[in-house]
């Protein structure tokens, strides 16, 4: 898609009139729709689906301990090529066979969903053997570092219709942002004008280790021929949420960029970063991110002639321009300042109306008027909750058609899936992960070369 | 001698019948794509709706079916007469709502009222058929009268509606039909449940319509 302006009637059109309800009423959706505490759902509680982790690192310690939490995600099996990582998670997952040969693992039968969290520059050998091994997949992003790897793992993902494959771009699979998205489309910020992202964090992104040989290890993301550096390991998740609500590639990238605050540690991954987009219709994006200085943390910030919508933290506020249409809901709404304007809390239950429940009193204690505290599901266990779903969907629906035509038409068996793959939870596909995967490594090449560089339609084929 | 001569013309006499009822019917099998189930119904005023894209089944008739586009030579239709035999199924984990939000919870929550664990398919199977009003002089589309026996949640219905059947090139047949039941007909509590904190009443009322593909059953690879 070359051009990112949004049609607002196609997308009333395809909408519900239930939906296009709740955003009038400004009953924003953001909040997720399926209620996890839902005695209904708990009768109605999935099948399990067996996982396999790759890389038991910090962020595979996460996600081991994201999985331990659902009922229905037991780990049977952990690999990493480091035994003392192994020895980590016992706890986390106590009857998971512990593997050092990620090859071991995927002979595991019992294993039918493997997570990939292994440093990103070696994902490749392991997601194109996991699928040849029947495996579905998730794969953390940047889904590879170099085009040949992301173009060989998407064409093996595409070459396996009948297993999932989803990259781990957390904010596609958040139903938040997917509501909000829907509520964008609704044209409620005029026309697009830019956008604008942030990460800023005052920490070294070196990780402590034992010995010489194992700092070179762990710290792969420091090393400029390993990595994609912090628009490729950290930027990457805003930079696919950019195209993903623009609804468009860029059409070029410049970087900017270098060493500013870690100069003296041997690193050669630039610590503080910018790169900025072009888009169709003259909307730019613009990319920030250190690792120097930590004012204002993260945030993403969509600017239209009507209106601005700001997220962070998985929240989201719109501030108004003086001349934009009255919504008329927007009275009831629940406002925030911050400095001089005035933010429109993009939320359910963020009308004045409907305070939020005290929260129940312990034994013995006075009822208290402190609202509840909200726990929140993560983004991360968001993700995996999608890949679970989706992945038993599809088991299912293999199933479903092989009991009732047998196995032999697999082109309509494709068909079939594919059919379903329009209703599946909302989470990045394989598609979603090569083009960002892509994105990343270009506005990366940028900073490095300190040029502008037009995307090529050619990197974006997988054949 | 006079047993060994009887045993043999038994199984003549047996294997010529078999032969014979073989040549009789030929085999319409569901084709794996081109089918659609819908399931709508009303909740709190608003409409939902459901698609399965899976209907497997068959339909074994007399060639005539096949070769006398009239129909005048199906002897299988009217009332009291033995029909062609039709069975279909659905498999409800199949049916999936096309809710924009929460369609997963609806699956599930449908899955749970038709208790799909224990009956996990409809089922549907022909009685009777008569054609309603004129054949056309090119054969397609008919009207027919269906009756038959429909199980749904482990109740079965005796049901009567109307279908046409299209006849699509030589080998190909296409029906379609629509059938207005209530869930409580058989054994279904209408469902009541929350959307984004809003409560929901389903109504009882619920309309199937359906598109069912089918091809003649190739001949087995000898």
């Amino acid at each position: 898609m070359t051009n990112s302006e949004y049609n607002r009637r196609d997308f009333l059109k395809g909408t519900s009139s239930f939906a296009a309800m709740m955003a009038i009423m400004g009953a924003v959706p953001i909040r997720a729709a399926d209620d996890a505490k839902d005695d209904i759902a708990a009768k109605t509680a999935e099948d399990p689906l067996n996982f396999g982790v790759i890389g038991c690192g910090v962020w595979g310690r996460e996600i081991i301990k994201t999985l331990s939490a659902r009922p229905n995600a037991p780990v049977v099996g952990v690999c990493d090529t480091y035994k003392p990582f192994l020895n980590r998670i016992k706890d986390a997952a106590p009857k998971a066979e512990q593997y050092t040969e990620y090859q071991k693992l995927l002979e595991n039968k019992n294993v039918q969903g493997v997570v990939i969290a292994t440093p990103s520059h070696l994902h490749k050998d392991i997601v194109i053997a996991a699928l040849k091994a029947g495996k579905h997949v998730y794969c953390e992003a940047p889904m590879a570092t170099t085009l040949e790897d992301a173009r060989a793992m998407a064409q093996a993902a595409k070459a396996s219709p009948k297993l999932n494959f989803q990259v781990g771009l957390l904010p596609r699979a958040d139903k938040q942002m997917t509501y909000l998205l829907n509520f964008v489309r609704t044209g409620v910020l005029g026309k697009f004008v830019k956008v604008r992202a942030q990460s800023h964090k005052k920490q070294s992104w070196r990780r402590a280790s034992p010995n010489p040989e194992r700092e070179k290890e762990i710290n792969w993301r420091l090393d400029k021929n390993l990595s994609l550096g912090l628009l490729g390991e950290i930027g990457i998740h805003q930079m696919d949420m950019a195209c993903w609500y623009l609804m468009g590639r860029p059409l070029a990238v410049s970087g900017y960029g270098g060493l500013v605050q870690w100069t003296d540690d041997g690193r050669e991954v630039p610590d503080t970063v910018q790169a900025v987009f072009e888009f169709p219709n003259n909307v730019v994006f613009n990319q920030e991110i250190t690792l120097a200085n930590s004012f204002d943390s993260d945030y993403d910030i969509f600017y239209g002639s009507d209106s601005a919508i700001m997220i962070r933290d998985r929240k989201a506020w719109m501030f108004k321009e003086s001349d934009s249409q009255l919504l008329g809901w927007e009275v009831y709404a629940r406002k925030e300042t911050f400095y001089k304007e005035s933010g429109i809390v993009l939320g359910a239950d963020a009308t004045k109306l409907t305070p939020s429940k005290p929260a129940e009193p312990k034994p013995g204690e006075t009822a208290s008027t402190t609202p509840a505290p909200v726990v929140e599901e993560t983004a991360l266990s968001l993700s995996l909750r999608a890949f679970l779903t989706n992945t038993l969907g599809t088991i299912n629906g293999v199933q479903e058609f092989i009991d009732s035509f047998g196995d032999k038409d697999q082109k309509a068996l494709v068909e079939y899936l594919a059919g379903l793959a329009k209703m599946r939870q909302p989470a990045a596909s394989w598609k979603d992960g090569y083009e960002s995967a892509v994105i990343a490594m270009k506005a990366n090449e940028a900073v490095t070369k300190k040029q502008r560089i037009v995307f090529s339609k050619e990197w974006f084929e997988i054949a | 001698m006079k047993l060994n001569y009887l045993l043999l013309t038994g199984i003549a006499v047996a294997a010529l019948t078999r032969s014979l009822l073989a040549a009789e019917t030929i085999r319409y099998e569901a084709a794996t794509t081109g089918s659609e189930m819908k399931l709508d119904g009303k909740a709190t005023g608003k409409t939902w709706h459901c698609i399965g894209k899976i209907i497997g089944g068959s339909f074994e008739v007399e060639p005539a079916w096949q070769k006398d586009p009239s129909l005048k030579s199906v002897t299988c239709l009217g009332k009291g007469k033995t029909p062609p035999k039709c069975e279909l199924f659905i498999p409800i984990r199949s049916l999936k709502s096309q809710a924009i939000a929460g369609a997963s919870t609806m699956d599930k929550r449908m899955q749970l009222e038709m208790k799909a664990d224990k009956f996990a398919r409809i089922e549907y199977r022909l009685t009777e058929l008569a054609i309603k009003g004129e054949v056309p002089a090119s054969g397609s589309p008919v009207t027919f009268d269906a009756t038959g026996e429909l199980a749904i949640s482990g109740v079965t219905n005796k049901v009567s509606f109307p279908i046409t059947m299209e006849r699509v090139g030589a080998d190909t047949l296409k029906w379609t039909g629509k059938y207005e039941t209530k869930m409580t007909a058989f054994g279904i509590k209408p469902p009541e449940f929350k959307l984004l904190g809003i409560g929901l009443e389903t109504a009882d009322e619920v309309t199937l319509a359906w598109t069912w593909m089918m091809g003649v059953k190739a001949p087995e690879a000898k």
